[in-house]
Order: structure tokens, then C-alpha cells, then sequence
């Protein structure tokens, strides 16, 4: 007998002998894990696990330090502007009065403060437009204000000296902004002339102003039916991430309470917070309904696959204790569960149950055969210990061996899923046996529940055996076909395509997408100072794929340009309009009319003449669309607003009571405006950040030097809708500045890095498994072949993806080692037997054969389960991906190895010869 | 042979040789203002109308970033130039009329003709030209904008170099590179004071439209914004008669 022979009879013996003490010490040791595993959390941040050195990461920790930087995005949709403005501020007001949120809170973007703009809002504006300002309000009553207004919008954009392009992200939400003041002042005219006789004309005087200076104060999509604004946390994601839970209830516990007061207006959330929320209520029915379908549909096949029930029961009550055991390992060590690591109890369901399986199957058949139950026992322990230890040394040392990466996610992933095989495979080879001694059946019964017969496979072998040429050329042909196939696989880089897709937050970030045409997840960078800012915020705008760039540069202009300003201010000041007044008839409310008309058609060109810079669906476009009407070269399309139109329409409704309406509004519009002019134009020193109001100095300067602050790019949506759009966008903000990080960066960092460490995996786990086949079978031969259902299932898996529209994102990537570390054991467990058996095929088959598909069919059920039931769709596509792998390492296990050896007994019985069977030693 | 002969025949080689190379130096000016003013002939025309479609590319490494127009346009003498959009259906029906240093657009959405005055040669054409200035499409021969030298030749093409005659020209200097057989440029270089070297404009695909040999794809690259702009010429007629509306302001947008 062989000296491993004797060392596993006698594990063997000591399990048989110290059955209840096994139990009692697996028992304890179950008991400590779950202490251990009690204290774990999931943590889905991208930057954790990225190695460490990585520069963005290193930016991103040092940005986070300083600003925090957990984010949510609240949406308000339906009613008014004013009601969805309305309502925002009721809830802002809410979060800031209660304890529990406004302690995380840094910063609320809700709006540019007014008394802000009203003091320092000529030195926000570039000289030219002071002058158009000052050119402006040169006449302060209504009629040759509006005419005043056509001549400004000429002169920028559309007459005879157009100053403005219009080809920069900047220019674009320039223009939009003036014109949203253009059509809140002809929205807020119109409400004025169609006003009942009892509305004080100073307050729509005021609200006159307002509209045109101010203009949209909150930030609402073109079309006006969204508004957005952004919470800052004061804190980062994964420095607690058991926060964000908190948060989300108690943001959505507020905006229900504001139900009743605005029942049209329903609110949406996205951001980090609201993410990291859909990830972990995703990730929680991921990790637990996977396997428990996973579970029970391998209990059900084994109820219909063992004769002996008590055997399952005990198998699955051992993989229990196994998964139980990692996890105890897993909260004594990380603490943590990651994206990778959080599927490893559905993987361990599909790989841990494997040894059961060897070791149930073996025990069955010895005892099938007539043995007793120890003797059973030993049977297994001499018969099968081997080849179950290989596999599992194989499978675990694939695993440990991606700690050799230098990624912290497959680090984590190797030691997380070797130990995890380890503790299986402990549970299975001393807790299992330890059961079957103890409460074991002592005589075999007859089971009445109908056995599935697995003779068809065996006889599938068979068949492939004796049919080998043309099932290698099948073979052969098939993989070619798929290798062709492999070429148009696809790359998923957008991770928000990974994340659950039917979350509330998901969902709300379709929508910003679509109504803002910008994509909420920002990049951000850090700048020492305001001048720094400036550079980099210059070089930021010009790039085409940036929709928007916050900077607090944009609200401290420099030194040189506030001289600039402040002279032009200087002049406003020391000619300063005066308040007029002005009497309308009939003739001047036709006057007004046409210079409305006029100012619709100024409008409408500017958006023709957009199209060419900024492209045809660009967001002064579609604000002029949602304004006016969809204008298609000389037809009309879909219905906008008609904002100058119905305030034609209310003047030409009643001319003599316009005419008097706007006699009573005109003087209070004057005085009103002139006092505007005047506060504006009272700037007579340089801003400082001092000036700033706090919503602005909380949302970009750090609280501790004053100076560093932050900078967030906001990309368009079209520019990152595709890979090589993410990857343009990324490859343009790392030439600008390498510190440059955020989401989107990290993420495809992440997709770089698992690519590069997949691929040393896939290498290390490649050596490891033919060195480990090459020291047990001594044969260079039956190395490669066992080689080929691992190589042959990955080529197979490459190519079927592109057929079914699946592509290869960051997290399936790490099928790759997987795939080989998991799909070598079929094809060793099928050698293995075939030499013990002498190389006799048939008899290989015949004991392998069902234990080989319970394996393949367990993990492939382990993994899939992900697939099916993962609402996660990283989680998912790993679940699924993986099934396929295995699936077709299974397959090839069964044809081509098959193929590859030969059935020599058909083979000599059909050449009328006799073999002489050659046994091995063992 | 006797020793005078030999003395005569080498000194009359040698007499023969500097002929010859007197008078490659002095027919080299020469030569390059034919050259020059053969290629001016190849692309002067009374008369010419245009299908053509112009691809803008804001960022020239990202290709699926692109605004798309079909363009018809008329063009009379040096300072003429009508263009009407056919496509997109956005501006379908935009005209913008050129004559001289004046410009007018025409906007079917309003109805309305408006007067562009002085507008600025270096600017992009009413901004729907992309990386096509006022000056690179615009009327003017090479010869009366440039005084060229011969920088290369070979069997297939020249290149000449073109110093800007007036101060304040767009361009300060070009790198014009020629098709022998054709006359016709294939490549030019702009270069401004500011910037150095700035655009480059590409010519390939040269078919035989509307009786004339002329490059059909122009690929402008800016250098300084990383944008380019290709042109794609569908159908073309020259020396043809155009109807006068076309040029004239006031009716131009009927």
C-alpha cells in the first residue's frame, strides 16, 4: 500500500475513533465564526480596491480627508418652477433642522444666494457684458428696455457685430442662462399684464427684476421640468458606510412629510449615498437569495441522486459549517466584504459541496458494494482521499496564488475563497465521516425515492471515447468558430451600466442624465489655491466633453480682470440710470409687441446658429424648444411653452388694459431696476473669498487653510454613453492633470488593473495547476490533457459572450483565473481514476462520472444562481459568466478527455485483440 | 586626336555646363511663378455650384463627436459665395451670402436676413464653416496673396513655400504641396506669427466633376483646438450660369 494510502487510512481512523469529538470541537469552532462573522461589512467602494499606490487613489483619500465628499443628488419633478422650488426649500430647511442629518451635512447647493449676486454680481460679469449691462439699463422703462434687450442679444450673438461664439460648454450655459432670465421676465410681464386689478405693481415690479437679473436662480433642466441640487456629506463613503442607510430614510422620511403641502411634486434620489443604499439592499438580497436557491436546488438534485438520505443531509449541514468557518476567518481578518469577495457564499455553495460530493458518492458506493460502515469509511479515506485532497489542494492553491497580485480586490478574493475551499474541504474529509460514523445508517435500506440514472453519462463518455476523431474535429471546428467569435468581444467600461439597475437611484440617475444631458457622476481635483484653480478650470471647459466645471474660480475672477471690472463699474457708478417713467397707449402696446416678436425670433436664431459649435441637440436648443417651440429650419415641431407668444397673445387680448397695466408697472420697474443697477454697481473693492456666501465657500474651500479647494467636472452625458467616449473623456482629464480622480476615473483604473492582474492570475493559476498535475501524474501527457477543459472552456466561454450580447466588464474578469482553478479538478478527478483503474476509460467513467457532474452541476448552480436571481449586475454577469465556464469546462471534460484517451478495450475488441489491464500501483 | 581638339572640346563642355547651370538659376523664379499661377488656373472659375457635405469634428480624436451638414453652394468670381444648408433639419434652409468683406444670413426658422459686417477673415464661416475660415474659403489667388519658393521637388509633386505679401494677411506663411501631373495642390500648411504652424488642410480624392479634375475630401486639421473638418464635394459644375438672386441681398432668401 502507498504511504499516502496509509497516512489517510489512518485519518481515517482517527475520525472514526473520535467521531464525537470532532463534532463537538466543529460545533465550538462554528460558535467562534459566527462572533467573528457578526462584525462584517460590505464595502462596494471602487478606490478600496484599487492597489494603493495608484495616484488618483491617493488624490481621491486626500481630497476625501479634507472635503469628505459623500454626495446626494436630490431631484424634484412636477408642478411649477415655483412649486419645485418651493419645495426644495422647505426641504432644505427641514434636513438643516434636524439633528441627525444636518451633523453629516458640509454643503447644500440649492441656489446662488441673491443678496450675493445683487452685491458682487458685476464682478462675476466680463467688461463686455458690463458695458451690455450698463447699455441696458440705460433705459429703465419697459418698451425701450425690451428693445434695449434685442439690441443686446444682437450685438452678442445673432446682429451685425456679434461678439459671443459659441462652441465652449461655458458659452453653451452662458447663453442658457440668459436665456432662462429673458423668459422668466417674459413669463413674470405676462402675469403682470394678465394680472387681476388688486396685484401690487411694486411686487411685480420686483419680480420683473428679479427674472432678468437674476434668471433662474436653482438649477432646472431646459425644459424646466426638473430641478437638481446637490447634498455634499462631510464624510466619506466607506468611512461609514453604515451612514448612508441612516441618511437616505431620513432624506426620504422629510420629502414625504412634505407630501400634503406639495402632492405634485415627487422627489428622486441619486448620488453616492443613494447608490451605495441600492448597492447594499442589492448586495444583501444578493448574497442571501442566491444561496438559499442555490441550496435547495442542489439538495433537490441530491435527493434524487443518493440513495442515502442521511448522507446529503449531512453533506449540506457540513457545507454550512464550511461556509460558516470562512466567514469567521473573514470578520477575524478584513472585516469586510468587497464587490469580489461578497459572492463567496454562493461560490463556496457551488465549490465546497464538491468534496461532500466525492466523499458521499465514494462512502455510497463502497457501501453499495457490502461494506460496513467504518470499513466504508476507510474505503473512502484510501480509495478517494487522494484525489479529493489533490483537487481541493489544486482549487485552493489557484485561489491563494492571486495574492501574488498585486490588486488589493484579487488579493482579498485569493485568500477569502482559499481559505474559504479549505475550511469546505475540512468540514467535508472530519465532520462529514465524524456524522456517518456516528449517526450513520448502520444497515442500508432500500430508498423509495426514484434514483436519477447516470448511466447516460458514462455512456456519453463512452461514446466519445470510441468516436474520437470526429469529436476532436467537432471539437476542433467549434473552438475555431468561437476563437473568430472571441475577436468581437466586447468591453464594458461604464460601471453605472454594473450597478442595480432597477434602484430607485439608478432610475433617478436616467434621468438627469436625459433632462440635464450631463452626467451626475463627477470627477473632481484639488488646487492649492484660487489661481491654480483658474488654469486648470480654463484648460477643464474647453474639452467637448465637459458639460459643466465648478470651480470657485468662476466666483472670484483675478486680480487684473476684477481692475477691468471694477472700472467699468466705476463708470455705471458715476452715471447711474435714473427711474422714468413712461405712459402706454395702444401704439406703444404695439410697439411692445413687436419688440417681443423680435425678441422671439433673436431667441430662435440663436439656437439655429448654436447648432453648428455645439451640435443640434446641445442645451440652448433644447431650452429654446421647451421656451418657444421646436423649430425645424422653416417647420415647427413638437410644442414649447410659447412664452413670448402668450405674453403677445395678453397684450393683444385687451390693448387699453395692457396699456394701463403697463403704465402702473413701468415706474415701480424703474425705480426697481435703477435700485438694482445702483446696489450692483456699489462694488467699488476687489472680492475676496470673505465675500463669499457660505453655500459657496462650505461647497469648495476647505475648512482648514481657507485656500485648497475643489474642483467637480461634470461630463456630458452623449461624451460618456459609449466605451470609447469614457475612455476619450478619461484620457483628456489625465492629460490636464494626472491628480485628477473621482468615480468614473477610479472605475476604469479598476477595470485596468483587474485586466492586467486577471492576466497574471490566469498565468500564476495556469503554472500552479500543471505543476500540480505534473507532481501527481508523473506524465507530461496526461498533464496537458488535463490542461485542455480549462484552456478549451475559456476560448469556448470568449467566443459564445459576444453571441449572446454579453460583454467583459471589471468584474467578471476574474473568471479568468477562476475558470481554470475550478474547471482542472473535472479533468483530474477523471485521470486520476483512469490510472488508478489501470487506464481503463470505461471504468474511469463508471465511478467518476456522476460525482464529476454533481461537481459541475453544483458550482455551475452555486454560480448561476447569481445570474438569475443577482440584482446587481457586476454580481450578476460574474454568476453568469462563470456558469458558462464551467459549464463548457464540464463538457470538455466529458467529450474531449474522453476523445483524447481512447476507449483501448473497444478498441481491441473491435481489432479482435485482448488488452492486458495494467493497474496502477495505487 | 590632337591635343587643340581635346583643349576645345573641354573648354566648350565646360562652357556648355555653366550655360546650363546659369540657366537653371535663372529660370528657377521663373518656373515657380508658373507653377504658381498653374495651379491658380486649375482652380479659377467664373462660375461654380457645389453639393457637398461638411463633417465638423470638435475633438479630432473622437469620431463618433461629429456635427454633420450638406451644403449647396454658389460661387461667382473671387468675392461671391452663397451656401445654403440642406441638412440638418434643424437649420434646413439656412443661407448665409458673402460678398466681399460683407456677409448676410439668411433664417428660414424667422423669416428674417440679417447683415454680418466685418466680419473677421480668421473666424470660422458664420461659425458653420468648423476649421474652414472666412479667408481659407474665400476668393484670392495664391499668387496675388503670396510670394512662393521652391522648397522641393520630385517626380510627383512640388512643395513651395509662401511668404505673405500684406502685414496684416490671416496667414503669415503656407506650405503649399502640389500634384505634378494635376497642377492641383494636395496639401497646405498655414502658418500664423501667433501660432506657428496651425492648420493643415489635406486634398485627396480627385475626380473629374463638372469638366474639371478637383479634390473631392479636404480634411482641414487645427492644430491649436485639435479639431478637424472634413469636406466631401458630391457634385460640381463650373462656368456655369448661376442665377444673379443668389448673390444679390435682397433676394437672396427667396
Amino acid at each position: 500500500m502507498k504511504l499516502r494510502e496509509r497516512i489517510l487510512g489512518s485519518i481515517g481512523e482517527f475520525v472514526i475513533r473520535h467521531n464525537k469529538l470532532i463534532l463537538i470541537a466543529g460545533l465550538v469552532l462554528a460558535a467562534v465564526s459566527v462572533y467573528y462573522a457578526s462584525g462584517i461589512k460590505s464595502n462596494t467602494r471602487i478606490n478600496d480596491m484599487l492597489s494603493k499606490g495608484n495616484p488618483r487613489v491617493v488624490a481621491y483619500d486626500n481630497l476625501t480627508a479634507d472635503f469628505g465628499g459623500a454626495s446626494m443628488i436630490v431631484t424634484l419633478e412636477g408642478g411649477t418652477k415655483e412649486r419645485m422650488a418651493a419645495a426644495a426649500e422647505d426641504l432644505v430647511v427641514k434636513m438643516r433642522a434636524k439633528p441627525e442629518l444636518s451633523r453629516y451635512i458640509r454643503s447644500i447647493s440649492l441656489k446662488l444666494e441673491r443678496d450675493f449676486v445683487l452685491d458682487r454680481g458685476f464682478l462675476l460679469q466680463k467688461p463686455a457684458d458690463i458695458r451690455r449691462m450698463r447699455k441696458l439699463f440705460e433705459k429703465t422703462s419697459i418698451l425701450p428696455f425690451v428693445t434695449g434687450l434685442n439690441e443686446n442679444l444682437e450685438s452678442t450673438y445673432t446682429g451685425d457685430e456679434a461678439e459671443e461664439d459659441l462652441e465652449t460648454g461655458r458659452q453653451e450655459l452662458d447663453a442658457v442662462s440668459s436665456m432662462a432670465q429673458i423668459a422668466n421676465f417674459a413669463d413674470a410681464l405676462r402675469v403682470a399684464v394678465e394680472a387681476p386689478e388688486a396685484l401690487d405693481p411694486r411686487a411685480a415690479a420686483g419680480g420683473l427684476t428679479d427674472a432678468i437679473v437674476l434668471g433662474d436662480q436653482y438649477s432646472f433642466s431646459q425644459d424646466g421640468s426638473m430641478l437638481l441640487f446637490a447634498v455634499t456629506m462631510n464624510f466619506d463613503i466607506a468611512s461609514n458606510l453604515t451612514a448612508c442607510d441612516g441618511i437616505l430614510a431620513d432624506m426620504k422620511a422629510l420629502s414625504a412629510s412634505l407630501g400634503p403641502a406639495y402632492p405634485e411634486v415627487e422627489f428622486g434620489y441619486s448620488g453616492d449615498i443613494a447608490i451605495q443604499a441600492d448597492e447594499n439592499a442589492a448586495m444583501s438580497s444578493d448574497m442571501l437569495v442566491p444561496s438559499i436557491i442555490a441550496y435547495a436546488a442542489i439538495l433537490v438534485l441530491f435527493i434524487f441522486s443518493f440513495r442515502q438520505v442521511r448522507s446529503i443531509v449531512f453533506a449540506m449541514g457540513c457545507l454550512v459549517l464550511g461556509i460558516l468557518y470562512n466567514f469567521g476567518v473573514i470578520g477575524a481578518t478584513f472585516g469586510e466584504l468587497n464587490l469580489v469577495t461578497s459572492m463567496i457564499a454562493s461560490l463556496l455553495v457551488g465549490m465546497g459541496i464538491d468534496y461532500g460530493i466525492q466523499v458521499t458518492t465514494s462512502f455510497n458506493s463502497f457501501r453499495e458494494e457490502g461494506h460496513g460502515l467504518k470499513e466504508s469509511i476507510r474505503l473512502t479515506f484510501r480509495k478517494s482521499g487522494y484525489g479529493v485532497l489533490l483537487a481541493a489542494a489544486t482549487t485552493s492553491a489557484s485561489f491563494f496564488v492571486l495574492i501574488a497580485c498585486g490588486s488589493k480586490a484579487m488579493k482579498q478574493l485569493g485568500f477569502v475563497a482559499g481559505v474559504g475551499i479549505l475550511t469546505c474541504l475540512a468540514a467535508m474529509i472530519f465532520v462529514l465521516p465524524a456524522l456517518m460514523a456516528w449517526l450513520g445508517k448502520r444497515t442500508e435500506s432500500a430508498n423509495r425515492i426514484p434514483q436519477i440514472d447516470y448511466g447516460l453519462l458514462e455512456r456519453f463518455g463512452a461514446f466519445a471515447a470510441r468516436r474520437r476523431v470526429p469529436v476532436l474535429i467537432v471539437s476542433g471546428i467549434v473552438a475555431a468558430a468561437l476563437c473568430v467569435s472571441a475577436l468581437r468581444l466586447d468591453i464594458e467600461y461604464d460601471m453605472m451600466e454594473l450597478e442595480p439597475q432597477k434602484g430607485p437611484a439608478m432610475i433617478a440617475y436616467r434621468k438627469i442624465l436625459d433632462k440635464f444631458e450631463m452626467n451626475p457622476n463627477s470627477a473632481i481635483v484639488v488646487t492649492n489655491g484660487v489661481e491654480e484653480a483658474r488654469a486648470l478650470t480654463s484648460k477643464l471647459e474647453k474639452l467637448s466633453s465637459v458639460s459643466e466645471v465648478q470651480s470657485v474660480s468662476n466666483y472670484l475672477p483675478s486680480a487684473d480682470e476684477q481692475a477691468e471690472r471694477l472700472a467699468e463699474i466705476a463708470r455705471i457708478r458715476a452715471d447711474l440710470p435714473r427711474a422714468l417713467s413712461m405712459a402706454y397707449g395702444p401704439s406703444e402696446v404695439d410697439a411692445l409687441v413687436r419688440e417681443v416678436q423680435r425678441l422671439e425670433w433673436n431667441l430662435i436664431e440663436l439656437g439655429d446658429i448654436s447648432v453648428a459649435g455645439l451640435g443640434e441637440n446641445n442645451k440652448i436648443v433644447r431650452k429654446r424648444n421647451a421656451m418657444i417651440r421646436e423649430i425645424l429650419g422653416a417647420e415647427v415641431g413638437k410644442e414649447g411653452e410659447e412664452v413670448f407668444q402668450k405674453l403677445i397673445a395678453a397684450l393683444k387680448a385687451d390693448p387699453e388694459r395692457a396699456a394701463a397695466r403697463l403704465t402702473a408697472l413701468d415706474a415701480p420697474f424703474s425705480a426697481k431696476a435703477v435700485d438694482m443697477v445702483a446696489r450692483m454697481a456699489a462694488a467699488d473693492r476687489p472680492m475676496t473669498a470673505a465675500d463669499l456666501p457660505r453655500s459657496l465657500t462650505d461647497n469648495f474651500l476647505d475648512k482648514k487653510t481657507g485656500t485648497r479647494n475643489i474642483i467637480t467636472i461634470y461630463p456630458k452625458a452623449s461624451a460618456t454613453a459609449t466605451n470609447e467616449g469614457l475612455r476619450r473623456y478619461d484620457a483628456a482629464l489625465r492629460e490636464i492633470a494626472p491628480s485628477i480622480t473621482g468615480s468614473t476615473p477610479l472605475f476604469l483604473d479598476f477595470f485596468d488593473e483587474m485586466l492586467g492582474e486577471s492576466k497574471k492570475a490566469a498565468l500564476y493559476v495556469g503554472i500552479l495547476v500543471l505543476l500540480f498535475a505534473f507532481l501527481s501524474f508523473r506524465s507530461v501527457k496526461y498533464t496537458l490533457i488535463a490542461a485542455v477543459p480549462p484552456v478549451l472552456s475559456l476560448v469556448l466561454l470568449f467566443g459564445t459572450l459576444p453571441l449572446i450580447g454579453w460583454k467583459i466588464n471589471a468584474l467578471n474578469l476574474v473568471t479568468l483565473p477562476l475558470n481554470i482553478g475550478i474547471g482542472v479538478a473535472y479533468g483530474t478527478y477523471m485521470l486520476q481514476r483512469y490510472l488508478v483503474e489501470g487506464r481503463d476509460l470505461r471504468a474511469a467513467l463508471k465511478y467518476t462520472a456522476k460525482a464529476i457532474f454533481l461537481s459541475a452541476f453544483t458550482t455551475m448552480v452555486g454560480f448561476g444562481s447569481l445570474g438569475l436571481a443577482g440584482s446587481f449586475k457586476m454580481l450578476a454577469s460574474f454568476g453568469t459568466v462563470l456558469f458558462i465556464g464551467i459549464g463548457y469546462c464540464y463538457l470538455t471534460t466529458m467529450l474531449v478527455i474522453p476523445a483524447l484517451l481512447g476507449d483501448r478495450k473497444a478498441a481491441a475488441a473491435d481489432a479482435g485483440e485482448t488488452v492486458i489491464e495494467e493497474r496502477s500501483a495505487s | 586626336m590632337n591635343a587643340k581638339k581635346v583643349i576645345v572640346s573641354v573648354l566648350l563642355s565646360a562652357a556648355l555646363c555653366a550655360l546650363a547651370a546659369f540657366g537653371q538659376g535663372a529660370a528657377a523664379p521663373e518656373d515657380v511663378l508658373s507653377i504658381v499661377r498653374a495651379i491658380d488656373a486649375k482652380q479659377r472659375s467664373a462660375t461654380s455650384r457645389q453639393d457637398m457635405v461638411m463633417t465638423t469634428y470638435p475633438d479630432m480624436g473622437d469620431e463618433g463627436n461629429k456635427r454633420e451638414f450638406a451644403i449647396r453652394s454658389y460661387s461667382k468670381g473671387e468675392d461671391d459665395s452663397y451656401m445654403e444648408f440642406l441638412e440638418p433639419r434643424s437649420i434646413k434652409g439656412l443661407r448665409i451670402l458673402g460678398k466681399g468683406d460683407d456677409n448676410w444670413v439668411f433664417f428660414p426658422s424667422t423669416g428674417r436676413t440679417r447683415k454680418i459686417a466685418g466680419t473677421s477673415k480668421k473666424d470660422s464661416v458664420q461659425g458653420v464653416g468648423g476649421d474652414f475660415s472666412y479667408e481659407d474659403v474665400g476668393g484670392g489667388s495664391f499668387e496675388s496673396k503670396y510670394d512662393f519658393r521652391l522648397l522641393k521637388s520630385d517626380s510627383g509633386s512640388w512643395t513651395l513655400e509662401g511668404v505673405a505679401k500684406k502685414k496684416d494677411a490671416v496667414y503669415s506663411k503656407i506650405v503649399l504641396t502640389a500634384d505634378k501631373a494635376k497642377s492641383l495642390p494636395t496639401r497646405i500648411e498655414f502658418y500664423t506669427e501667433e501660432d506657428g504652424y496651425f492648420k493643415d488642410l489635406v486634398m485627396t480624392d480627385f475626380k473629374v466633376m463638372g469638366g474639371r479634375d478637383a479634390a473631392t475630401r479636404m480634411t482641414m486639421v487645427n492644430l491649436k483646438k485639435k479639431s478637424k473638418t472634413v469636406v466631401v464635394v458630391k457634385a460640381a459644375e463650373y462656368d456655369i450660369q448661376i442665377d444673379e438672386r443668389y448673390f444679390n441681398p435682397s433676394r437672396f432668401d427667396k
